[in-house]
């Protein structure tokens, strides 16, 4: 939650890790705005209207929800925005004021029909956290303790305007034409209506971690649609402490793989076998319980996988295809990664930028066991990078690439082997598609 | 009985009521002054809903104009007391600072802010009509914020803005 998001590394490895996510998967655009702008930041700056951008920068600080987490996301996941401006956007989100009491109450009047005081035999006045879009209260009823979560007023109703406010934003530090841009704002949009709808992700939720109750190393929280709504969301309260607080107490290395490994099973489970995933994989959503059990929340951003791209994603598994030049050119062309203006130059060049990264990025899936805390995985994420950013002929090209499905598959990935990484776990890795599927 | 009689009274008997209600809630005696002012609009937005047809039908358009004047002469003495009220038990309680008076200024800015927040309701179709509680929600708490600051100019100054602008502004 908002807590973690000031931790978002910026480190060279994971800013490369987080530019492979997105730009090689997704397509080459994302990268090649980053490439621009790193290779030349004064012109990419000068594309910029500064003094405007920040203008409304300040008068998105005053809004709540869609327009910080569109901007979250941009800047934060597909580094589209500058790095001055996600620190803006960050120091915005902590200074969100909580929704009062008389608010909380009314919404669960109006929402839900009776008072907290009549529903919980305790329920906080204030709030414990705060996310973007909403604050969790605790509550407790018997032996029973809840986290109530309760969504700020008119979020749904913003996100639309926020959007647009965004795409101005984004189109002045770039240069894409609008309906490319529109295609992948499209995706995000709707992702993000999803996120505003708890009746939704009650329902997903409920579904998700019913699908994953043989996971019995790891803990989700019931959910209780008597005391939810469309604005809140109640389940139970897990005590346990973020996953990164955990990694700074250092535990020991066989608790890390055990934590890794049961990460691994869970996300490659829900994708690979139920083509429905948790999508938002960043460590605020992972806790550790004192017994060191992993807990598992949030189910508010939930990727459905079509079929289309699940069939060309397992293909990536296959060894013969990983190695097969001509196979992996295929499901280029399936994914729209090239573009149909790309010159034969071009296709050449980004035919061997998708070589390399995905058979970088499926590593993992072709070995019995992987090390995630081994430097030089990471690093070749870096490497990589570091070739398309010296590359000009990438940044000479302004069109963007890449199915938009992509978007958040990707980020389910990277989000997968980055919080590997800090765990610094060695994985069982080998064979998702069979062996991840206990008693399914 | 005159229609405008009739008007007269159903504002009067929603004021009444809400405030009522809001006082009636057990927690109301240990809210600050900012909770209990937000629970005091929720509450009174929740029972115009109830009666939005008539409040509608009778204010569609320029006639809003009125809404202030005549018919509204003892619902917004009511409110005026029930809102120096609230300020000064927070300044008993010392929640408020004790220079913090409601003069003229203020209770005319009150009055404007709650004009606005009612014309606010009265044009807002969102769901819910969330709009209008976020409209309550920051301009509750920055009315109590500034007056936590005993920044009493700057009050005066939107209180003044208020009242000659978003009035005309929405109905012309």
């Amino acid at each position: 939650m908002m807590k973690e998001q000031k931790r978002i590394p910026i480190s060279r490895v994971s800013r490369a890790g987080k530019i492979v996510g997105t730009g090689i998967k997704v397509g080459g655009n994302y990268v090649k705005y980053l490439a621009k702008r790193s290779a030349d930041p004064k012109t990419a700056k000068d594309e910029l209207n500064e003094k405007n951008a920040t203008e409304i920068l300040n008068a998105l600080n005053e809004l709540k929800g869609g327009a910080l987490k569109i901007a979250q996301m941009l800047s934060m996941d597909y580094g589209i925005l500058p790095k001055e401006y996600s620190e803006k956007f960050q120091s915005a989100q902590h200074n969100t004021t909580p929704l009062s009491y008389p608010l909380v109450v009314k919404t669960f009047k109006k929402s839900i029909g009776k008072h907290p005081n009549l529903l919980f035999d305790s329920f906080s006045k204030k709030a414990f956290s705060a996310a973007s879009i909403g604050q969790v209260h605790k509550a407790t009823l018997g032996d029973q303790t809840f986290a109530v979560k309760v969504q700020y007023p008119g979020v749904a109703d913003s996100i639309n305007s926020d959007l647009k406010m965004v795409r101005q934003l984004v189109s002045r530090a770039v240069k894409v034409s609008r309906e490319e841009l529109n295609y992948y704002l499209i995706e995000i949009e709707k992702k993000l209506l999803e996120e505003t709808n708890y009746e939704l992700e009650l329902e997903r939720s409920i579904l998700l971690t019913e699908s994953c109750q043989h996971f019995d190393q790891i803990i989700f929280p019931t959910y209780y649609p008597e005391y939810s709504s469309s604005k809140i969301l109640t389940m139970d309260w897990v005590d346990g402490i973020h996953i990164k607080e955990w990694i700074s107490t250092n535990p020991s290395q066989e608790m890390r793989n055990q934590t890794g490994q049961a990460i691994w099973d869970f996300f490659n489970f829900q994708v690979f076998q139920l083509k429905v995933a948790h999508a938002d994989p960043h460590p605020g959503n992972f806790l550790i319980t004192k017994d060191n059990q992993l807990a598992i929340v949030d189910f508010g951003c939930v990727k459905e996988i079509p079929d289309e791209f699940y069939n060309h994603l397992i293909l990536f598994l296959e060894s013969e295809v990983i190695e097969n030049d001509q196979r992996l050119l295929i499901i280029y062309k399936d994914l729209d990664l090239f573009h149909p203006e790309d010159t034969e130059d071009q296709k050449r060049m980004y035919t061997d930028l998708y070589n390399t990264a995905v058979r970088h990025l499926s590593k993992p899936y072709h070995s019995d066991t992987f090390d995630f805390g081994d430097e030089g995985f990471m690093n070749q994420f870096y490497s990589i990078i570091e070739g398309v950013l010296l590359d000009k002929k990438i940044w000479k090209s302004n069109l963007a690439r890449g199915n938009r499905d992509g978007i958040y598959i990707n980020r389910i990935f990277f989000g997968l082997f980055s919080i590997l990484y800090e765990l610094k776990a060695k994985v069982q890795t080998r064979n998702v598609l069979s062996e991840a599927r206990p008693g399914y | 009985m005159t229609t405008l009689e009739f008007a007269r009274r159903k504002w009067k008997q929603i004021l009444d009521d809400t405030i009522n209600e809001v006082k009636a809630d057990p927690e109301y005696s240990s809210m600050t002054a900012c909770d209990q002012f937000l629970s005091f609009y929720y509450t009174l937005t929740a029972n115009l809903e109830e009666s939005r047809d008539f409040i509608l039908a009778r204010y569609d358009h320029s006639s809003c104009f009125q809404l202030h004047t005549e018919e509204l002469r003892s619902y917004r003495k009511t409110f005026l007391n029930y809102s120096s009220e609230v300020v000064s038990k927070g300044r008993l309680n010392g929640r408020l600072p004790n220079l913090v008076v409601l003069n003229r200024g203020y209770t005319a800015f009150l009055w404007a802010q709650h004009l606005f927040i009612a014309r606010y309701w009265l044009t807002d179709e969102s769901q819910d009509r969330e709009k209008t509680d976020a409209l309550i929600e920051k301009s509750i708490n920055s009315f109590f914020n500034l007056l936590g600051k005993g920044d009493i100019q700057s009050i005066l100054d939107v209180g003044k803005f208020m009242i000659q602008n978003p009035i005309k502004l929405r109905w012309q």
